[in-house]
């Protein structure tokens, strides 16, 4: 029975729009218009746009907090309109750009807000906090008893990431949640993010307008534009094979350096092909290709192993490949270039 | 001259302790009745903007009232005594706090109450673990002006025959005597100090976490 259950679990995508629109009170023009796409288990997407593009009513219409006006959304195989409000949203974690913390609640008790509303055990929830306040970065016995205004934008913003994870939500809905931060800053909690996924296999809707982070974070990525998707595939995808104008005229503003910055050794690996020996130098599948080219300019290797998540070797990255690689991505940007 | 304050003092002691105690409690059956007619208006009129209008423009105006002319109103609507004084001070409480509640709740930050619906929580919940606390601080400045505010105007009410500190006034007046004026209205004064100063500290502990 629970086996089954879990099956069924892994097979539904989490999330699924089916001819989705909002049209907002006294609008001529719909703001989200027929959207349809799903998302798996685990999945990190981004929804990148530009400012009214409709990312974050199509974002809020996940949880609710906006209406659809057409079609349907279905959340583990169930359409949302038949689930108790309430108890849908405690399994959908939300992570705004202002953040919204509870300003006279301490950090411990912001984020042991829904747990304690889903009546966990008190030791369950002190548990759960410093996990969670270890898990983005911040020292408990520090920060456990501060309150939200004494904290940094950054901290501000690790905590709402924590608040927004207490009770293991299913999904995560991020509207840019690091809009507001300082560079640096948005780059470490990019990084810990990422780590955070890879390790809870969290699903996220990451909505930014950063063509950077989106491609950075996602998995996948869907562009939006005048409130309909332009196309929704993995970063590689949509840098090589642009859907239509909208995008390729998109993304032919990333020059060769920086599209290096945003994919990974994994994206671009061949087949193994052979043996792997002891000698031979690994690589990450997770590391980015600017990192790639680095190590092949530091170690003169000839190719890397690329490794998944537990190590196993999954395919290799020869230089000659990878020169090539970058060769065919100069000339692609070029032809593109002139065809514009 | 002293003297004189202190024989009058002496010799109508048990009048003097019962005035304040009168005044004590028409100031805070006023305050409390303002608050219980006051808050809900404030909470309706911010949840409802078709109400917002009409309710603020309403007390603003009642807001405008002098407390001696509303007292002498009453006189031929609700006769004399105590429970017109009180029913005349709470009326003249619910503006400051209605307006500040109002003002309470329009300054939280709109991502705090979203938030908290999206992480399922009820209205009610929201309403009572978010909202007031952090309407609270202007909540808490509207109780403050209130209770200033009734503390003078109760001292009125004696014209209408509810007692109070303003009897001492009056009598004062009547038999030109400064030293029992000067009573009543040092009391009353005294009296202002302490709740503005008491509240405030209260207002202060409640933002500690700022
Ligand atoms: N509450 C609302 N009422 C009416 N119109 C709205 C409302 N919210 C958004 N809109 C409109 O819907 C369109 C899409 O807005 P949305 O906020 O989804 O854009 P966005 O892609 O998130 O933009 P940004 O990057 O600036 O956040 C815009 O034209 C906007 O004016
Ligand atoms: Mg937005």
């Amino acid at each position: 029975m629970t086996m089954d259950l879990n099956q069924k679990k892994n097979d539904v995508p989490v999330l699924k729009f089916q001819r989705v629109a909002k049209r907002f009170p006294n609008a001529q023009i719909n703001a989200v218009n027929d959207v349809s796409f799903s998302v798996n288990r685990g999945d990190f997407i981004t929804i990148l746009g530009r400012s009214g593009s409709g990312k974050t009513t199509l974002l809020k219409m996940v949880n609710r907090i906006h209406e659809m006006t057409a079609g349907d959304i279905f959340f583990e195989g169930e359409n949302i309109k038949n689930l108790n409000l309430q108890d849908y949203r405690r399994r959908v974690g939300y992570v705004i750009q202002q953040i919204g913390l509870f300003p006279h609640m301490t950090v411990a008790e912001n984020i042991a807000t829904v747990p304690s509303v889903l009546k966990w055990e008190k030791t369950r929830i002190d548990t759960r906090v410093d996990v969670l306040l270890t898990l983005v970065g911040l020292d408990p016995a520090e920060y456990r008893n501060r309150y939200p205004g004494k904290l940094s934008g950054g901290q501000q913003q690790r905590v709402g990431l924590a608040r927004a994870m207490a009770a293991e939500p299913d999904l995560m809905l991020m509207d840019e949640p690091f809009g507001a931060l300082d560079a640096i800053t948005r780059q470490t909690l990019q990084d810990e993010l990422v780590k955070i996924q890879q390790k809870l296999n969290t699903t996220i809707l990451f909505v930014t307008h950063d063509i950077q982070e989106a491609f950075k974070l996602g998995d996948r990525v869907i562009i939006m534009d005048e409130g309909e998707i332009q196309q929704y595939a993995t970063p590689i995808n949509i840098l090589f094979e642009p859907a239509n104008d909208f995008v390729s005229q998109l993304v032919s503003a990333e020059d060769a350096v920086q599209k290096l910055k945003v994919l990974r050794a994994g994206a671009i690996a061949s087949d193994l092909g052979f043996q792997t020996k002891s000698g031979d130098l690994r690589i990450d599948k997770d590391v980015y290709l600017d990192k790639v080219l680095a190590r092949f300019f530091e170690t003169r290797a000839e190719y890397f192993v690329v490794t998944g998540k537990d190590g196993q070797p999954i395919g290799q990255i020869s230089w000659e490949q990878f020169k090539n690689f970058a060769q065919f991505r100069k000339d692609g940007v070029d032809s593109k270039k002139e065809a514009v | 001259m002293r003297a004189d304050i202190a024989e009058y003092f002496l010799e109508n002691q048990d009048r003097y302790f019962e005035a304040i105690l009168t005044h004590l409690k028409i100031t805070g059956i006023a305050v409390v009745l303002g608050l219980l007619v006051g808050i809900p208006l404030a909470v309706l009129s911010v949840k409802k903007e078709k109400l917002s209008q009409p309710l603020l423009h309403t007390f603003s105006l009642l807001k405008m009232v002098p407390a001696l002319a509303a007292l002498m109103l009453a006189i031929p609507l609700i006769g004399t005594g105590l429970l017109p004084a009180v029913i005349v001070l709470t009326l003249l409480t619910v503006p400051v706090i209605l307006i500040n509640t109002c003002l309470g709740f329009q300054e939280i930050d709109s991502a705090i109450v979203e938030s908290a619906h999206a992480m399922g929580f009820g209205k009610a919940y929201v309403l009572f673990k978010i909202e007031f606390p952090l309407a609270l601080p202007l909540i808490l400045t509207g109780l403050r002006t209130a209770t200033v505010e009734v503390i003078a105007g109760a001292t009125l009410a004696a014209y209408i025959g509810s007692g109070g500190l303003g009897l001492f006034i009056m009598t004062g007046i009547g038999l030109l005597r400064w030293d029992i004026l000067l009573l009543g209205g040092g009391t009353v004064a005294a009296l202002s100090i302490i709740a503005d100063a008491a509240l405030a500290l209260v207002s202060r502990r409640a933002v500690q976490y700022r």
